[in-house]
C-alpha cells in the first residue's frame, strides 16, 4: 500500500504537476521581470549548489552519497529515480540546497557529460582502492573538467576518493592517490561508505574548498525553523 | 549481427589462425581503446559514431590506433547546409528520427539497461537511435568549427538555431536537444566573436533554449514542459535512458526473494512514456520545396568530427584565445 503510494508520488513528479508557465509556447512574451531577476542574482549565487560524482561503475558513488544523506549503507529499501540528492546546508549564513548529482551511464551521451560539468560547482572523483582500472578511468574526466573549465578551474573544489578503503587486497596505494591528487592540484581523501570512514568529512573538506562563498554542513541550530524562513526570505528580497 | 564477442573471436581464430589470446577492441577515433567483455552481443552498432572494431592478440593491444578514415575530416559542409532551408532540414530530421525512434522496440530498453548479455538479446534499432543524438551534438560542433570565415560562421550559427526551433516546433526534442547542447559545446560556445555578432534576437533565443537544458533537480524544467505536450513526440533520449538506469541501479529487483514490483512499476511508467509518445502517427506538413531529395540524403549521411579535444583545437585555430 505504502508502496503503490510512492510509485504514484514519483509519476506525478514527471508527468501530472501543474506548471504556471509554459516554456515551449512563451518563447516571445518570456517572462522579462524573472529574466531581470536571474540576470541579478547572479546564477553562481543562486541557492542551490551542485556537486557533481564522477566514477566508474562500482566505485561506490551511490554508496558515498546515500551514507551522507541518509545515513545508511544500502541495508535498507528505499526506492529511488532521480540522479540528485539533495541536503539543506548552510551558505553564506543562508540556507542553500546542496545538490549532490551521480553522473551513472553519462559515458554513453558525451553532450551529457559536458552539461553536468559545465553546471557543476564542485566535483567528487571516485575510484576504489581495489581498482587501479577505476582510477584511470578518472584521467579523461579530470582532462575534460580542466578543459570545460579553463582558468576558472583553480576556484572550483574538487576531491579526489579513493573509497572501500575498508577492503584489504588493495590495488591502489593512499600515496599514490595523493600523489596524482597533487598532479591535478585537488585534494585527496580516502573513505569507506561501509564502516563511515570519512564520509562526512569529505562533504566537509569539500565545501571548505569553496572560497567564493562559506558553506558548512551545519545549519546554524540555535534559530527556529521559522526564524530561519523569514531569513531565507529577507536574504531573498534584499537580493530583488 | 547478434553474434556474442566470443564467437567473433572464435571465428576469427579459426580463419586467421592467430592464436589463443585475441581480444576484439573498439578504437575510437580519439585513439581510446575499449576492449568488448566476451559475452556481449550485438556490438556492432553499439560502439561509438566514428569507430573501428579491431581484433588483435592480447600482447598486441598496446599497437592499436585509429585508422586514417577515421580521423581525417578536414572540410565542413557549410557550402551544402546554405542551400537548405532551415525548415527543410528540421523536417526531414524529424522523419528519420521518428524512424529510428519507432523502430525501436519498448523491450530494447530493459535490454539495455539491465544488460544485453543477461537476456542474449541486442538492442541495434535502440543503439542507432541513441547513437543519432551524439551524432547530430557533434554535427553541429563540427561544422561550425570547419567553417574558417567568420561571417559564414555567424551565418551558420543562426541557422542552427532555426534549426533547432523547427525541431521544437516539431516536438522533435530529441534533436533540439542534440543541437542545443552542439551549440553550448565550448568548442563552439567559446567562439565569441562569432557570438557577439549574433543578432540579439537569436541570442536571446538561444539563451530561453539553455534553460531548457539546465539540469537541476533532475531536469525538471524540462519534465514540467513536456508533461504538457501532446504525442506524437520525439523524446529526449538520454534523459529516458538516465531514469530507467537510475531506477535500475536504485532498486533491487529481488526483496527478500519476491519480486519488487515497484521497481517493475517505475520501469513500466517509462516504457509508458516512450508509448505515449508515439502513440499517434508524425503528421508534418512538408515544406515541398524542389530540395527535398537532397535535404533528405544529406542529414541521412552525415559526416562528424567526434574527438573532443580535435574540435576544441580546431575552434582555437579559429579564434584564438585573447589575452
Ligand atoms: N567494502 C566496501 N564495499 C563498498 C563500499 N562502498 C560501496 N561498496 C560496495 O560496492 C558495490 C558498488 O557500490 P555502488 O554504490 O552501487 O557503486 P556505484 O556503481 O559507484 O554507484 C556495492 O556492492 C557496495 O555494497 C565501501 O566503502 N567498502
Ligand atoms: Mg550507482
Amino acid at each position: 500500500m505504502a508502496a503503490s503510494g510512492r510509485a504514484v508520488r514519483s509519476n506525478s513528479k514527471t508527468t501530472g504537476m501543474n506548471v504556471d508557465a509554459d516554456i515551449w509556447k512563451t518563447k516571445d512574451k518570456a517572462p522579462t521581470k524573472d529574466r531581470s531577476v536571474r540576470l541579478r542574482v547572479n546564477p553562481e549565487q543562486s541557492n542551490d549548489y551542485r556537486v557533481v560524482v564522477f566514477g566508474a561503475g562500482g566505485v561506490g558513488k551511490s554508496s558515498l552519497v546515500l551514507r551522507f544523506v541518509r545515513g545508511t549503507f544500502r541495508d535498507s529499501y528505499i526506492p529511488t529515480i532521480e540522479d540528485t540528492y539533495r541536503q539543506v546546508i548552510s551558505c553564506n549564513k543562508q540556507v542553500c540546497t546542496l545538490q549532490i548529482t551521480d553522473t551513472t551511464g553519462s559515458h554513453q551521451f558525451p553532450a551529457m557529460q559536458r552539461l553536468s560539468i559545465s553546471k557543476g560547482h564542485a566535483f567528487i572523483l571516485v575510484y576504489s582502492i581495489t581498482s587501479r582500472q577505476s582510477l584511470e578511468e578518472l584521467k579523461p574526466i579530470f582532462e575534460e573538467i580542466a578543459e570545460i573549465k579553463g582558468t576558472d578551474i583553480e576556484g572550483i573544489p574538487i576531491m579526489l576518493v579513493g573509497n572501500k578503503c575498508d577492503e584489504v587486497n588493495r590495488e591502489v596505494g593512499t600515496s599514490e592517490g595523493a600523489a596524482i591528487a597533487k598532479r591535478w592540484n585537488c585534494a585527496h581523501l580516502e573513505t569507506s561508505a561501509k564502516t563511515n570512514y570519512n564520509v562526512k568529512e569529505l562533504f566537509q573538506e569539500l565545501l571548505q574548498l569553496e572560497k567564493r562563498r562559506t558553506m558548512s554542513l551545519q545549519l546554524e541550530t540555535k534559530k527556529t525553523r521559522s526564524q530561519k524562513r523569514k531569513e531565507k526570505l529577507r536574504g531573498k528580497c534584499s537580493i530583488m | 549481427m547478434d553474434a556474442k564477442v566470443e564467437q567473433i573471436l572464435l571465428q576469427v581464430k579459426d580463419k586467421l589462425g592467430l592464436g589463443d589470446d585475441l581480444l576484439l577492441c573498439e578504437v575510437k577515433s580519439t585513439g581510446e581503446r575499449i576492449v568488448l567483455k566476451e559475452n556481449d552481443l550485438g556490438i556492432t552498432t553499439s560502439i561509438g559514431i566514428n569507430s573501428q572494431l579491431f581484433v588483435t592478440p592480447k600482447e598486441h593491444l598496446d599497437a592499436l590506433t585509429p585508422l586514417p578514415e577515421q580521423t581525417c575530416l578536414s572540410d565542413g559542409t557549410f557550402s551544402t547546409i546554405e542551400m537548405f532551408s532551415s525548415r527543410e532540414m528540421a523536417y526531414h530530421m524529424s522523419l528519420y528520427d521518428w524512424e529510428l525512434f519507432t523502430c525501436v522496440q519498448e523491450y530494447e530498453l530493459i535490454y539495455q539497461v539491465f544488460g544485453r548479455y543477461k537476456f542474449g538479446k541486442i538492442t541495434c534499432n535502440l543503439d542507432l537511435f541513441l547513437r543519432r543524438f551524439n551524432e547530430i551534438q557533434f554535427w553541429i560542433v563540427t561544422e561550425m568549427v570547419l567553417t574558417s570565415n567568420l561571417s559564414k560562421r555567424v551565418s551558420l550559427l543562426r541557422k542552427f538555431i532555426k534549426l533547432a526551433a523547427h525541431c521544437k516546433e516539431n516536438r522533435n526534442l530529441n534533436c533540439f536537444f542534440a543541437i542545443v547542447m552542439g551549440l553550448s559545446n565550448i568548442a563552439v560556445s567559446r567562439l565569441s566573436l562569432t557570438w557577439e555578432k549574433l543578432p540579439s534576437k537569436f541570442k536571446k533565443m538561444f539563451a530561453d533554449f539553455e534553460t531548457l537544458m539546465d539540469p537541476s533537480r533532475n531536469h525538471r524544467v524540462y519534465r514540467l514542459s513536456v508533461a504538457k505536450m501532446a504525442p506524437p513526440i520525439i523524446p529526449f533520449m538520454p534523459l529516458l535512458m538516465k531514469d530507467m538506469t537510475f531506477t535500475h541501479e536504485g532498486n533491487k529487483t529481488y526483496f527478500d526473494g519476491l519480486v519488487n514490483f515497484e521497481k517493475m512499476h517505475m520501469i513500466a511508467q517509462t516504457l509508458k512514456t516512450v508509448r505515449f509518445c508515439r502513440s499517434t502517427p508524425l503528421d508534418l506538413e512538408a515544406p515541398g520545396t524542389l530540395k527535398s531529395a537532397d535535404t533528405s540524403d544529406y542529414i541521412r549521411n552525415i559526416k562528424v568530427i567526434d574527438n573532443q579535444r580535435l574540435l576544441t583545437q580546431l575552434s582555437h585555430k579559429l579564434e584564438p584565445r585573447r589575452t
